[in-house]
Formats: C-alpha cells, sequence, structure tokens
C-alpha cells in the first residue's frame, strides 16, 4: 500500500516548475519584445549563453571554488564547535547558566557586522571571512542542538541510569539520537545563515568568489553575469538543501 | 533477594508541605510479588525511585538481603509508558541493559531475542516504538527489563494506559514469565482487582504525605481467575480495601 503510493505519479508535486517554466517563459517573451530593459533584465537565453561562456572560460570554475571553499570550511568550523557545545550545554545544566547569558548577547548580533574586527585579528585574506561565516553557523547549530538535547523526555535519561549506563553510552545512545531532528534542523538553518554571509562578505572584500562575480559585474555593467551568479547560488543554496533533507531521511527513520 | 524499607521519609524542597513518604515501612520477601495500591499523587512512584537508588530518601534505610549478591543490576524498572527509546528498534531497546552491561552485540541480542519470543513479540524486532501498539511496546518494555536477568523488578503502573483487553493478557504473560524465576517484583497500580489478581501481598498506600495504612497477604490459590470464579477471600479483601479508601477520604 504504502509502496504504491509513493510510486504514484501525482502532478501536485510537480507545480513548482510548471510556475517557474512560465515566470521565464513570461520573462523572455517581454525581454525579447522590448517590453522591459533589456540592460537590466536580460533575456533568459542570453544568462543562459553567458553561464555557459563564463563554465567554457573557466572563469566561473574559479569563483565557484573560492565561495565553495569558504563556505564549507567556515561552516563545517563553525557547525561543528556549535553543535558540540550545544550538545553539551543540553546535558548541563551548569554550562546552561553559565553560557546562555552570553550566547543571547551576542547570538542577535548581525556576524557580518564582526567583519572588521575579525580583519584586525586574522587579516584581509580568507582567515577573516572563514571567521566570520563561522560565527554565523555557530549559533543556530549551537541553539539547536541544545533544545534538541533539552527536548528528549526526562525518562529516557531515567530508563538509562537505572540500567546503570555510563555517561559515554548516555551520549551514545540518548543524548545524540535524541537530538538528531532538531540538531538537523539548526544545520539546516546554519547552512542557510552562512550561505548568506559567505555571499556578503565576499560581496565587500573579496576579488574571487561568487559574490565577487556578482559585484563586479554590476560594477561594470554586465548585468548577465550577474544573473548568471545568482542563478549558481541559487543552486548551491538549494543543493545543499537538498542534501540535508537526504541524511534527515536515512538518520531519521523512527520518526512518523 | 529480599527487600526490605525501614522508617523511609522523603521530601521535595519545594512547598512548604512538601513530605511525601512518611515512615515506609515493609519487607518483601524474596520472590515475592508486592503491589502497592494507592491514590494518585501519594508517592508510588517516589517509593519505587527510592527502591532504584534513583533518589535518595530524607531518612531511613532500604536493605537488599539474599543467598546471592547482587552481581550489576539490582532491579530493573517498566514504567509507565513511552519508556522505549523512539530511536531504537523494538530488540535494541530489549537488549539496552544488557548494551549498558557492556555485552558484546552478538550475545545481547540473543539473549534480547529469547525475551522477545516469550513476550510473543518476535515478529516486530525490527520495528520502532512509533510502529507498534501501546501493548507490544509495554511487552517491549517488559521484555527489557527481563532480560538484564536482575533479583528484583519494579513497575510503575505498566499496563494503566492499556485498554481492558491487552491488560487482561498482558497481566497473565507478566504472571508466565515471573513464574520461571520468581524475582521479587515491586509492582505499583491503582487498579483494586490487578492487585488482587497478581499479587501475594498488597500495601495500601495513604493519600500524601503517603505512608503504608495495611498490608495484606493475598492467600489465593495461583492460577488466579477472577473473571471466571468467586473467590470469598477475594471478595473479602476487595471490602477491606473499600473500606480503607472510605476512611481515607473522610479525613
Ligand atoms: N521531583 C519532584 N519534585 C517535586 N515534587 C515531586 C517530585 N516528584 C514527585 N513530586 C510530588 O510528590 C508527590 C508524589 O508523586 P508520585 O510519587 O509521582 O505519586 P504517584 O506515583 O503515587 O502518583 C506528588 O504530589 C508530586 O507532585
Ligand atoms: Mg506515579
Amino acid at each position: 500500500m504504502a509502496a504504491d503510493k509513493t510510486r504514484e505519479f501525482n502532478i501536485e508535486k510537480y507545480y513548482w516548475l510548471f510556475i517557474l517554466a512560465a515566470f521565464f517563459l513570461c520573462w523572455e517573451v517581454c525581454a525579447k519584445a522590448d517590453k522591459i530593459s533589456s540592460l537590466f533584465f536580460p533575456a533568459p537565453s542570453i544568462i543562459i549563453k553567458t553561464l555557459i561562456k563564463l563554465i567554457q572560460t573557466k572563469e566561473l570554475i574559479g569563483h565557484i571554488n573560492a565561495t565553495i571553499f569558504r563556505f564549507v570550511s567556515g561552516f563545517t568550523i563553525g557547525a561543528g564547535i556549535g553543535i558540540s557545545f550545544g550538545l553539551c550545554m543540553g546535558w548541563s545544566k551548569f554550562l546552561r547558566t553559565v553560557f546562555d547569558p552570553l550566547i543571547s548577547i551576542v547570538y542577535p548580533m548581525p556576524k557580518i557586522s564582526l567583519l572588521p574586527i575579525a580583519m584586525i585579528f586574522f587579516g584581509i585574506g580568507d582567515a577573516s571571512k572563514i571567521a566570520i561565516i563561522a560565527a554565523s553557523a555557530f549559533f543556530p547549530s549551537l541553539i539547536n542542538a541544545m533544545t534538541g538535547v533539552m527536548q528528549i523526555d526526562r525518562i529516557y535519561f531515567d530508563v538509562a541510569r537505572n540500567y546503570q549506563a555510563d555517561n559515554k553510552a548516555i551520549f551514545m545512545r540518548i543524548i545524540l539520537p535524541g537530538s538528531l531532528p532538531v540538531v538537523l534542523a539548526g544545520i539546516r538553518l546554519a547552512l542557510n545563515t552562512s550561505l548568506i554571509v559567505t555571499i556578503a562578505v565576499e560581496l565587500i572584500a573579496a576579488q574571487k568568489g561568487l559574490g565577487a562575480l556578482i559585484w563586479f559585474a554590476w560594477e561594470t555593467l554586465r548585468i548577465a553575469e550577474l544573473y548568471a551568479g545568482l542563478f549558481v547560488i541559487a543552486v548551491m543554496g538549494a543543493g545543499f538543501g537538498y542534501l540535508i533533507e537526504t541524511i534527515k531521511k536515512h538518520c531519521i527513520k523512527w520518526q512518523d | 533477594m529480599e527487600i526490605i524499607c525501614k522508617k523511609l521519609f522523603k521530601s521535595f524542597k519545594d512547598k512548604k508541605d512538601s513530605l511525601v513518604l512518611e515512615n515506609i515501612n515493609f519487607s518483601a520477601a524474596s520472590g515475592e510479588f508486592v503491589s502497592v495500591l494507592g491514590p494518585s499523587g501519594c508517592g508510588k512512584t517516589t517509593l519505587l525511585r527510592l527502591i532504584a537508588d534513583m533518589v535518595k530518601p530524607d531518612s531511613g534505610k532500604i536493605i537488599f538481603a539474599g543467598k546471592k549478591e547482587a552481581e550489576r543490576s539490582l532491579n530493573a524498572m517498566v514504567f509507565q509508558e513511552h519508556a522505549l527509546f523512539p530511536w531504537m528498534t523494538l530488540i535494541d531497546n530489549a537488549a539496552f541493559g544488557l548494551e549498558a552491561a557492556g555485552i558484546k552485540k552478538k550475545r545481547r541480542r540473543n539473549i534480547a531475542q529469547t525475551f522477545l519470543n516469550k513476550m510473543g513479540i518476535e515478529k516486530f524486532a525490527l520495528y520502532y516504538p512509533h510502529q507498534l501498539s501501546g501493548g507490544m511496546r509495554q511487552r517491549g518494555a517488559i521484555a527489557r527489563a527481563f532480560a538484564i536477568n536482575s533479583y528484583i523488578l519494579l513497575m510503575d503502573e505498566p499496563f494503566s494506559s492499556l485498554d481492558a483487553q491487552t491488560r487482561f493478557i498482558l497481566q497473565k504473560e507478566l504472571l508466565r514469565i515471573w513464574s520461571e524465576d520468581k524475582k521479587t517484583v515491586i509492582y505499583v497500580t491503582h487498579d483494586i482487582e490487578e492487585a488482587i489478581l497478581l499479587s501475594d501481598k498488597i500495601l495500601v498506600m495513604s493519600r500524601r504525605p503517603g505512608t503504608i495504612i495495611k498490608d495484606i497477604q493475598v492467600n489465593i490459590k495461583r492460577p488466579r481467575n477472577l473473571i471466571e470464579k468467586d473467590y470469598p477471600e477475594a471478595k473479602e479483601i476487595k471490602k477491606d480495601i473499600w473500606r480503607l479508601i472510605k476512611q481515607e477520604s473522610l479525613i
């Protein structure tokens, strides 16, 4: 029964594709008919041609690499530390009491505004950018990991204690799996936030990267390149989101 | 293993009238099935948690005595409900106590499988709790408790959330598996019939602060069939308990 249902072709699932196609078709027609400014809204076909050209000249791949390098390293560092620390904070009331107020102060601060300070510490190269990206991934990861542990029903800890599980067993068999759904939601949030921050630091202060590509394209009025850059960013964001969803499906078989 | 509770007092430091258990004295002989019967909020769960050493009494003593020294797990608790880990399959749940004791995967799976068999849920070994009915989950919880082979079994209203039919079946299964190796059981309930069906002895508790107001021996031959047969002793006990409850509610 259930297997049949998933295999069944459900047209409603693909409506979004039609809407997207209609949007671009409309854009194409309007641009070709000169109803909209072809300088600021070049036709999608021209954007695609530009994209292909950027790929062929190997220019795009350099920008993508720079962006992915910063994004992945910043995200991994920030989320890694954030999740580890968040799990500990969820577990230990003492750590929560000490660090919760500090986190509430720093968390709402737009991390991008700390870029100048980061540059004082880490120089104007990639290190300061990665630090800012890491900071932006750190907080959502931490807060969700902490919440993830705190929402685990107390009774599971009681059971574990009753069976005399040691701390390692409690961590591996209760804290980790019990918090995983919320941790993954935090990772998803952190991915979005740190992708925004990655592009933002590149807009401000980079020679390479998709953010830099967009900004140079804007300054030199190569608007088609600007759209090509946006397109790649959109695909990247969606790709990482899809990755997380896939991981979630594989790791969490125990929820309805 | 024999359990002896002597002058147990327990309070929680929240409100001014915080005494929960007041001067609890009783003993459960080795292999005895003892029910604790009392209104909700009277401290039954707290009493079990004291025996399980999950909380400490303000004063008083709990003594465990027996021929053999308990190796490791002194007791196994079956909780009210929802106490199977939702992220583990049924067999991993049943094997959890053994895993915590450091027993190798293959061996603990074998043992857990045996107890799933005994509880009649071997077919669902690889299911997650959310795929099982409440009755099957409680069978799993019982399998988990029996798998560690402790001398003492503590049960906290384990069947109270099940429908009457399932409860009836599980009571029988519990008695069957208990009769195989006669653990000492402390069984918390607020169901008089259930207490009479299961127990060798019933401890009736007062309202909070809970204290034991009566200690009733149930000398009815097992297996008992309360539904089809009339036992004069059962009637007497029921009347007795009702009288106690009435007195209690007047105070
Ligand atoms: N950890 C705790 N902190 C404060 N009060 C508690 C705690 N645990 C139980 N109590 C209180 O102790 C009383 C007895 O609780 P409990 O042992 O769960 O009763 P029962 O299981 O008989 O329903 C209740 O009034 C409850 O509110
Ligand atoms: Mg209770």
